[in-house]
């Protein structure tokens, strides 16, 4: 695990690298959730924040990810901008917004985040792909 | 059948009948991982032909998309033999994955396993 914070008053960086294995979810929620509170974000907002990153880390998995799953939110003042990128099994083939659905006849994993925090997407990096969140924050700006 | 066992980490199940209930106890995190586990036991109760089931929810601390497929899916089945299904005492975060998905009115959700089993 890789925790880095840059020095910069605008913004801070956080990072994880997983190995993308469903025994591994539960770290990436340990990270955010730890970093959340530290934030003095309160509990509803910590928990959105889990759920978030449970659903993107199994998203990859559902995908055969291979390799590392890197887990970097960006803190500034007003949201915590989320990032996971992974290298799905099959390359160069859109990552279905709307794919095969676990908890409901309709119902994705982006559903799920987007139920949350409107405006996630996961997007194509090359043979890399990326679910970017923007989490807007609760707790006191200056936090 | 009366069971309880701990299998991967993060979920204890504890199964048992009750007024004609099968009701299975849930402490602790329920995603892709624990899952698995927690399907097993539904399922165990479902096979030993209880009608109806009740998920005391009281101990789970955290539940995503996965556990709740597997909800659905054993919910599905129970409908499918004339059977409710109840989620006893969930907390918050739960209800509102319940909301996001729409599937708050196909369960029914109690605060307390008695008011559930009608004791």
């Amino acid at each position: 695990m890789e925790l880095q914070t840059s020095p910069a008053i605008q913004e801070d960086r956080f990072s994880l690298s997983i190995p993308a294995s469903i025994e591994q979810i539960t770290t990436a929620r340990v990270f955010c959730s730890t970093l959340a509170r530290h934030l003095d974000e309160g509990e509803e907002f910590v928990e959105d924040i889990k759920l978030v990153v449970s659903e993107g880390c199994s998203l990859a998995i559902d995908e055969g990810a291979s390799g590392p799953i890197l887990l970097e939110i960006v803190v500034t003042a007003h949201e915590l901008l989320l990032q996971m990128e992974f290298m799905p099994s099959t390359p160069g083939e859109r990552i279905p917004d709307s794919g095969p659905a676990r908890a409901g006849p309709r119902l994705t994993r982006l559903d799920v985040v987007n139920g949350l925090f409107p405006g996630a997407r996961v997007e194509r990096l090359g043979e890399r792909a990326v679910l970017r969140v923007s989490a807007p924050r609760t707790a006191p700006l200056g936090s | 059948m009366p069971g309880r066992w701990r299998g991967r980490m993060d979920l204890d199940l504890e199964a048992r009948t009750e007024n004609g209930w099968g009701v299975l106890a849930v402490k602790g995190e329920v995603d892709l991982y624990t899952s698995p586990q927690l399907r097993e036991a539904l399922e165990r109760l479902v096979g030993e032909g209880a009608s109806s089931i009740a998920v005391d929810m009281t101990d789970v601390g955290f539940m995503d998309s996965s556990g709740l497929g597997v909800l659905v899916g054993v919910l599905k089945r129970v409908q499918e033999r004339g059977g409710r299904m109840a989620l006893v005492a969930p907390r918050e975060p739960v209800k509102k994955l319940l909301a996001i998905s729409g599937l708050d009115s196909a369960f029914i959700v109690t605060p307390s396993l008695d008011e559930t089993i009608g004791l």
